[in-house]
């Protein structure tokens, strides 16, 4: 499926039609655009590329550091912001049994210290100088949307209204909609501040965390999806701005290197299954008049 | 040959000839009849077929511009000339779409020859097409030709066209060639409407592989040897050609039209072949029909000449039976002529008057001949008694006159006459008693009898005679047959009856000679012959021999050769005498063997 | 007749590309995958016994078995894509003077809810090898006089750990549990407390003995989820925008000359024939790409080497010309079931009348004339080379391997160069003749997914446990 989206120019997609001569057929229905709306880019810089599986990367607190949560460990990298991370400096393990699921999500919440690790079913804080981890058994609820954490066996979430999803971005106060959620089965619903759905919006996605531009706009929220099957097996990102209960397309989709992996916040985690490797990016959205 | 017969030869022979000579000219008539009527048909036929095949050609045509405008092969022109794809992806193609269009054939050829993709012969891509690129020059909306296609079962007769898609993108030519068509087969033989008895087979050519074959509608053809000749002789001339092949089941002329490809090669033979079995189903017709005439023909031959001759050969044939019944002694014979022609009741007449007149003369015949038998009975009795009388006239004259002689002299003379009249009187009694014997002879008493004991006892009874002293030896030659066996007859009589012809023999050679005594056995009969050798018989003394008291002899009475006759008249039997004078003379006497002396006995009762 | 073909390019197949790439094609797993949901599979084999050390009744059975038990019974060691041993249901292992230890992981669960005991699986081995002395001593199997290769052994799926359960059902530990089986169809289950992670799908409904055609029908139709599929099918699927997945190549097509024609004076026919196969247009045309020319019994990527394809020796072509016409015709027996054998006696026909030989194809299920050559189709384990070599031997039998060569003894543990001197002496008098190295197929429903890897791994596993649905 061929799919075109004119940057600065909405458009609802529909799907393309291949005819014998293998031309795409587009039908697009321009909706009235504003003069003034700058042009925008996702922008993706990569941060750490490993072979063990990635669930999460944070910046300490003190910026010079990344924190990089695996399955089984929690290491500590020195880190440029204009540069690579360093090797491995430190690193502990994350002390449990428990069997992991599969598509195992991990997240780190390194926004004070100590710092708050979530797996499934396993809950840890650690500290840094020196490094040090302590993990316990327990379901608590992580960073988002309110939730009771992830099910010990499974990668999704449960609200305590005991719906469940997969993904989801906080919208600003001062609208109906509070929250993008993704829910299980990849659909996008905008939930209210008591976390009731009242719309579904057309876009598809599994993975969503929310987007700021400097130039101003939006709110903007980042939406991953499978891209077009002849693009091989690899993810893409998608910038929209939300705009009443409908989402608007603003960038052209970011191609991932991989099957995404994570994306909390402004973090994505990208599995390059024939490189075998796993890499973290920052996410950013660029603003180009 | 009667009568009957020559007159029914004559009319069936010529009733034969004449419908002999019909059928042979209508079935002459018939097979020209024929021969044209199947000159019409063949030509009809062929002219169906090309008529056919030349639809047929039309179908593949708009088949493959069908196949050339159809949506798969469109994308696999655009694919390749416009994307790139190789034509790897595309070597399944063909099949699904000789199916959908209702070929049995089609190639999807590149334009360097190769093909892309076999409906017919799927693993057959990648090689190249022995003529697609031959043809293609001309090819694009060209009319369907007459070709040789591989297949993998072998090489196949097809009606094929070729079309040429451009491949797309392409500014310099490139192209796609689509070669498709239909099997000319059994299957479009079937199309063919066929006159009755006519029939039609394909002879398709097998190229470089060897020999050809046939097919028919019918999925089982005939042999092809006998119609190798023909299908040699048009594939070397490429002109039609005309033969007759004798099948078991009958004839059949078939017609070879050549069916040439599109470089003007023999690919395949039309034979059309017309039964000779209708003909032959007239012809025999016909020829039954003249049997049936004919045998009605000789059927009333028949009847003609048996009525015919019934009125012309029985009354003939009753007059020669009274004749022959006449001849065998019934004179009271009497012919019915009622339905006779006139001169045949004329002929009857003049027989029954004459078998009356011969049986009037037959009892004047037989009257005078009794008053001859008297006349000669008392002559002989007369004789006969003369002799024994007239001692005793001499006796009793002796007597008177020796009544006048001393007693002496008389009683001599007394003795002597009683002497001689006893003697005389004696002589008498014996002739007497002989004509006595012959007058009543006993009937005879039938029992079964062995025939040749009978003899031997007889010929016991002479055997010291042959060789008595005092006359010449005779030699006794014995030759009994044991065939002969059984008889029923009375042993005394047939033994009397031997021994009279026994001692008619003997008595036939007083200076001696050879006796012969044989007995045979021929058919329903026994035979005793009695031979001697003496001086024989005259003509004469043959004829009066078994007449009574008629004797060659100077002693007897002439009754023993009578008394022979009358016993073997009595067991219905036969006997004749075969002499000549200076050569002896045989007694042959013939009694039926078996039961038939007593049957013969009854009815002479 | 048809000359060769000329523009063999538009056929050359990317085989080389293939063999890489077929380990590497993944099914689409990029969204989030879903926890929950049934898959539906269909297999041609029908499995008639659970017991992974039950011998197969036929070859159809033993493919399903080797794609199916393994998903409810593991063994103490696997095999992974790069063909190296990798640790199972043993955590480790080591070997002592011939003495084998292979310490059990810890905390893996049956099927039962019980945990695995060392003597739970001892027992096991010990009922599928009697001939081995097998022990256990705390939480470490003991086996002795077992082959010199014992981890690659325990690594087949006849070695599985099967424990019998107290209502006497054979429990295994694998990703799946065995809910029902009758004659038709298998219901697996997820087992949740499976040690290597619970698997996406909450079951699998595999049915059972349906024909490939009948398999690829049931897709389209959307009726099943994962099925069989063929290389002559690639065509299909994608027409029908199915997506098909596959494995390395691990199965070998080879022609096989009866006794009677492989004496000394019909080399020139094995010659002739072996020559004049266009290998490149059966794997890259006819099978799609979903084949590799094979010019030996093991595939490269196996054993490690690539022979040389060989071309026609000289005066072949007039040495068969010059033989008389009963020995140049050839008949070729293939399944009368076995589309691709067929499609490839199909194409040899064509190849072979270029060399003057006539081939006949019998495609027969049950008694027929003799033939004068075979296709057999020998399965390849993905293992060591000569494990590989040394199934493929047992695979062709005792018959086929002494005609072919009088020495093809392979001891275990051989290295290279005895893998390549067996299989050069099996290969020399062309006896046997390699064609086509085939991968497993399988054809995939739209609504299936794998996550992290390919649903089918490069040595021929379902990896099933990593499939999800939508």
């Amino acid at each position: 499926m061929l799919s075109f989206a004119a940057v600065g120019t909405r458009v609802r997609i529909v799907p393309a039609v291949m005819c014998s001569a293998g031309l795409a057929i587009l039908m697009a229905a321009p909706h009235a655009q504003s003069p003034r709306e700058p042009s925008l880019a996702l922008d993706t810089r990569p941060i750490l590329a490993q072979r063990a599986p990635i669930l999460d990367v944070a910046v300490a607190p003190d910026g010079a550091r990344l924190i990089v949560l695996e399955p089984r460990r929690v290491s500590i990298r020195r880190w440029n912001p204009s540069g690579d991370a360093s090797d491995v400096v430190e690193q502990r393990p994350v002390q449990t049994d428990r069997v992991w699921p599969r598509d195992l999500r991990g997240r780190v919440d390194a926004s004070h210290l100590p710092f708050d690790v979530f797996l499934p079913g396993v809950t840890c804080r650690g500290d840094l100088d020196p490094l040090r981890v302590a993990c316990v058994d327990e379901t608590g609820s992580w960073p988002g949307l309110a939730n009771s954490g992830v099910e010990a066996a499974r990668n999704y979430f449960t609200t305590p209204e005991g719906r469940t999803f997969s993904s989801a971005a906080p919208l600003p106060s001062g609208a109906a909609a509070r929250w993008l959620v993704a829910d299980r089965q990849g659909s996008l619903l905008l939930f209210d501040d008591k976390r009731s759905p009242i719309a579904r919006l057309a876009p598809t996605g599994d993975d969503v965390a929310g987007a700021r531009a400097s130039c101003g706009g939006g709110p903007f929220v980042v939406i991953s999806s499978r891209a077009p099957r002849d693009a091989g097996d690899v993810d893409e990102l998608r910038l929209f701005r939300v705009a009443g209960n409908e989402l608007v397309p603003s960038s052209s989709p970011l191609r991932l290197p991989g099957i995404l992996t994570a994306l909390w916040d402004a973090t994505a985690v990208v599995h390059d299954v024939a490189a075998d490797r796993y890499e973290a990016f920052q996410i950013s959205v660029s603003c180009a008049r | 040959m009667t009568l009957r017969l020559r007159l029914f030869a004559f009319v069936a022979g010529a009733i034969a000839a004449t419908v002999i000579l019909v059928t042979w000219t209508v079935s002459a008539s018939a097979r020209r009849s024929f021969a044209a009527l199947d000159a019409q048909r063949t030509a009809a036929l062929v002219a169906q077929f090309r008529k056919a095949f030349a639809g047929e050609g039309d179908q593949v045509g708009v088949s493959m511009d069908r196949v050339a405008a159809s949506e798969p092969v469109a994308r696999l022109a655009a694919d390749v000339g416009r994307l790139g794809a190789t034509y790897a992806r595309y070597v399944d193609e063909a099949g699904p779409l000789r199916a959908a269009h209702g070929l049995d054939f089609l190639d999807i050829v590149a334009g360097d020859g190769t093909i892309v993709s076999s409906g017919h012969w799927p693993a057959r891509f990648g090689y190249r097409h022995p003529w697609a690129t031959d043809a293609s020059a001309g090819a694009a909306g060209g009319r369907a030709s007459l070709e040789a296609v591989e297949t993998q079962d072998g090489t196949a007769l097809g009606l094929v066209a070729v079309r040429a898609v451009r491949l797309g993108g392409s500014i310099g030519g490139r192209r796609l060639l689509l070669v498709g068509g239909r099997r000319v087969d059994g299957a479009f033989l079937q199309s063919l409407t066929l006159p009755p008895e006519m029939r039609v087979l394909l002879y398709q050519d097998a190229g470089s592989e060897g020999r050809g074959h046939l097919v028919d509608a019918s999925g089982h053809p005939p042999p092809s040897a006998p119609l190798d000749p023909l299908i040699a002789r048009v594939r070397q001339s490429g002109e039609p050609a005309a033969d007759t092949v004798n099948w078991p089941e009958g004839a059949e002329s078939f017609n070879a039209i050549p069916l040439l490809g599109r470089d003007r090669k023999v690919l395949g033979i039309l034979l059309v072949g017309s039964s000779g079995r209708e003909l032959a189903a007239l012809v025999g017709s016909i020829r039954w029909a003249g049997i049936g005439f004919g045998a009605l023909g000789i059927v009333f031959g028949f009847l003609v000449s048996y009525i015919v001759s019934a009125r012309v050969t029985r009354p003939v044939e009753q007059l020669a039976a009274a004749a022959r019944a006449v001849g065998g002694g019934d004179w009271n014979v009497a012919v019915d002529q009622g339905a006779a022609a006139a001169e045949i009741r004329d002929l009857t007449r003049a027989f029954e008057a004459m078998t009356r007149q011969l049986a009037e003369q037959r009892d004047r015949l037989v009257q005078a001949e009794r008053v001859a038998a008297w006349r000669e009975l008392a002559r002989r009795l007369a004789h006969e008694l003369k002799n024994p009388l007239f001692p005793l006239r001499i006796s009793v004259d002796n007597l008177r006159r020796a009544r006048a002689l001393a007693p002496a002299q008389f009683d001599e003379v007394f003795e002597e006459s009683l002497t001689a009249l006893g003697a005389g009187l004696q002589n008498l009694n014996t002739v007497v008693a002989r004509f006595s014997d012959f007058a009543k002879m006993p009937t005879p008493q039938f029992a079964p009898v062995t025939l040749n004991g009978v003899v031997e006892q007889a010929i016991a009874i002479f055997r010291p005679q042959l060789a008595a002293p005092g006359r010449a030896p005779i030699g006794l030659i014995v030759d009994l047959d044991p065939a002969v066996g059984s008889i029923r007859a009375d042993a005394e009589q047939i033994g009397r009856a031997v021994q009279n012809l026994l001692l008619n023999a003997i008595d036939a050679m007083p200076d001696g000679g050879d006796l012969r005594v044989r007995t045979s056995r021929a058919e329903a009969v026994v035979c005793i012959d009695v031979s001697d050798t003496g001086e024989g018989l005259t003509a004469e003394e043959r004829d009066r021999l078994f007449t009574p008291y008629y004797t060659t002899k100077h002693h007897g009475t002439g009754l023993g050769l009578a008394i022979v006759q009358s016993v073997v008249a009595d067991h219905s039997g036969m006997i004749r005498v075969d002499s000549e004078r200076g050569r002896g003379t045989t007694f042959h006497i013939e009694l039926p063997a078996g039961m038939n002396a007593e049957r013969g006995m009854r009815n002479a009762d | 007749m048809t000359s060769r073909p000329i523009a063999m390019k538009l056929f050359r197949s990317a085989f080389l590309a293939l063999a890489n790439a077929a380990a590497i094609v993944a099914v689409a797993s990029a969204s989030r995958p879903h926890y929950g949901g049934t898959l539906r599979l269909e297999t041609a084999g029908v499995i008639r016994s659970v017991d992974p050390a039950a011998p197969p009744a036929d070859t159809a059975e033993a493919a399903s078995r080797n794609h199916i038990l393994p998903l409810v019974f593991e063994t103490l060691t696997t095999v992974d894509s790069d063909l190296r041993l990798q640790p199972g249901l043993a955590a480790s292992w080591e070997s002592v003077g011939g003495r084998w230890r292979f310490r059990i992981r810890r905390g893996v669960s049956l099927h039962d809810g019980s945990v695995l005991q060392a003597w739970q699986a001892a027992a096991s081995l010990r009922a599928a090898n009697p001939s081995w002395a097998v022990d256990a001593d705390g939480d470490v199997v003991v086996i002795d006089r077992a082959p010199m290769d014992l981890p690659w052994e325990l690594a087949r799926g006849r070695n599985a750990v099967a424990v019998r359960a107290s209502n006497s059902a054979l429990v295994g530990t694998g990703a799946f549990r065995v809910d029902r089986i009758d004659d038709r169809r298998i219901v697996l289950r997820a087992h949740d407390s499976y040690w290597n992670a619970r698997p996406f799908l909450d079951a699998i409904l595999i049915g059972m003995g349906a024909a490939p055609a009948e398999q690829l029908s049931s897709i389209e139709r959307g009726e099943t989820d994962l099925v069989d599929a063929r290389p002559l099918d690639a065509r299909r699927l994608a027409q029908r925008g199915l997506r098909w997945v596959s494995s390395r190549p691990r199965e070998l097509i080879a022609l096989v000359f009866e006794p009677h024609r492989a004496t000394a004076d019909q080399a020139v026919v094995r010659s002739a024939l072996a020559a004049a196969i266009d290998r490149q247009t059966l794997a890259g045309a006819l099978l799609q790409d979903r084949a590799a020319p094979a010019f030996a019994l093991v595939p490269p990527w196996i054993s490690g080497y690539a022979p040389l394809s060989g071309t026609m020796p000289a005066g072949v072509r007039a040495g068969v010309t010059a033989l008389p016409a009963a020995q140049r015709s050839i008949t070729i027996r293939v399944d009368a079931g076995d589309a691709v054998a067929q499609a490839i006696a199909d194409r040899i026909v064509v190849d072979a009348r270029e060399v003057g030989l006539a081939v006949a194809v019998q495609a027969t299920s049950g008694l027929a004339p003799r033939p004068d050559v075979r296709i057999v189709r020998i399965p390849i384990e993905p293992s060591a080379p000569d494990r590989a070599l040394a199934g493929a031997i047992a695979a062709l039998g005792a018959r086929v391997t002494g005609l072919a060569a009088a020495d093809v003894s392979l001891p275990p543990g051989s290295g290279s160069d005895a893998v390549y001197r067996v299989e050069h002496a099996l290969l020399e008098h062309q006896i046997i003749v390699p064609l086509v190295h085939l991968p497993d197929l399988y054809a995939i429903g739209d609504r299936v997914h794998a996550w992290n890897g390919p649903a089918l791994q490069p040595t021929g596993a379902l990896n099933l446990a990593n499939v999800w649905i939508e």
